[in-house]
């Protein structure tokens, strides 16, 4: 009875999604997620940044609409919540912004060094652009159009990134062999 | 055995996150309503301006009314006046204005006679003239004899004659009988003789008046 009224209501109001939609929307929002933890590198505020974009795309667009559309609402909520928490503002990249990969060594030699570390290493930027082109599968074009970034500073960020990721990951490697 | 590089740790890092369940239908059951509430908004929207464009409509349809009206109560105004106005015209015109639909006169054909039938001449225009009344049927025409030796009708006669302004046809002709085509200003067109017969004064009267 209570499924009948229920089905009744969503009729009423036109609620009824197709599966495929629903599918769609799924993996649409576990990939929203995945971006938010790579921008956040925090599970929970990845949580809150992929509510909060979904809530706000539905309210404007009635829909999820799409994974670029998602993922911009996604990068300018972070980065709202960012400059509010840190006051700060939007800084050209420039080398002395880079991550200082000279603090986190002598710490890092003495433990083992996981990936979760490694990339919490990394500038956000860095890791933004590492997460786009690794798991999305974007070009250096793609990932220049959704950052609204020159590609020759993605290009980079994506070389540093790579470069930084690759002797954590050696040094990770001889740790590990000795 | 090799490890894997790091860019397949990355991948695999991060495509084995996932949102919780809880969290997951949450947001999935939001899409539908927001769909509909989007919907909704829209048409909340297009009924607005609908309601706004009939609003719109009935102010403009009011106001060119109420402006018609005006100018019509304005029209009504002024075509009383003009009646009232019409109403206050001397007596002398209403026989014009009751005989609207008939033509009007613009010709007069008149037979004055002096000695009634006592001279052949007088007879003979008489009785031409009473042949023209029979067999002219021109309604632009009218016709009036004159018996100038009727002295009880002569004040009548007279007062016609002053009326149709015939007194320089007349005058100076104490003893005379003839008939004559004049207009309405009394000016002579033409006059005729009984000898020219009924026939031929037919013609050229009509002749005259319609060139």
């Amino acid at each position: 009875m209570r499924f009948c009224l229920q089905s009744l209501f969503h009729k009423i109001h036109g609620l009824t999604v197709s599966e495929h939609q629903r599918a769609d929307d799924l993996q649409l929002i576990q990939s929203g997620y995945r971006y938010a933890v790579s921008l956040s590198h925090n599970r929970h505020d990845a949580e809150d940044l992929i509510q909060q974009a979904c809530l706000k795309v539905l309210r404007q667009q009635g829909t999820l609409v799409g994974k670029s559309y998602l993922f911009t609402a996604i990068r300018n909520l972070f980065y709202d919540s960012l400059r509010k928490r840190q006051g700060i503002v939007d800084e050209p990249l420039v080398d002395n912004l880079v991550a200082d990969d000279t603090i986190p060594h002598t710490k890092l030699i003495e433990q083992k060094i996981d990936l979760e570390e490694i990339l919490s290493c990394l500038r956000v930027e860095e890791r933004e652009v590492l997460f786009l082109q690794i798991v999305e599968g974007y070009t250096a074009q793609e990932i220049s159009t959704l950052t609204q970034q020159p590609r020759g500073t993605v290009l980079s960020l994506l070389s540093r990134a790579r470069q930084r990721v690759q002797q954590r990951y050696d040094l990770d490697q001889i740790l590990e062999t000795k | 055995m090799n490890k894997p590089s790091y860019e397949s740790e990355i991948r695999k890092y991060y495509t084995e996150m996932e949102l919780g369940p809880e969290q997951i239908q949450g947001l999935l059951d939001a899409v539908p309503f927001a769909a509909s509430a989007k919907r909704w908004k829209r048409i909340a929207l297009v009924t607005s301006i609908g309601l706004v464009a009939m609003l719109l409509l009935t102010v403009s349809l009011l106001f060119s009314n109420s402006t018609f009206n005006s100018q019509h109560s304005n029209q009504v105004v002024n075509d009383k006046v003009e009646i009232e106005r019409n109403l206050n015209v001397p007596d002398i015109v209403e026989p014009v204005l009751k005989q609207s639909n008939a033509p009007p006169v613009e010709y007069r054909l008149v037979a004055f006679r002096s000695h009634n039938n006592q001279c052949p001449h007088c007879r003979a225009t008489g009785l031409v003239f009473r042949d023209l009344t029979d067999s002219l049927n021109e309604p632009a025409v009218e016709m009036q004899e004159f018996d100038l030796s009727d002295h009880a009708a002569s004040a009548g006669i007279h007062q016609k004659i002053r009326e149709w302004k015939l007194d320089s046809l007349i005058d100076g002709r104490a003893e005379t009988a003839f008939i004559a085509l004049t207009d309405t200003k009394g000016q002579t067109i033409q006059e005729f003789k009984p000898s020219q017969g009924t026939g031929e004064i037919v013609k050229q009267v009509r002749k005259l008046i319609n060139p």
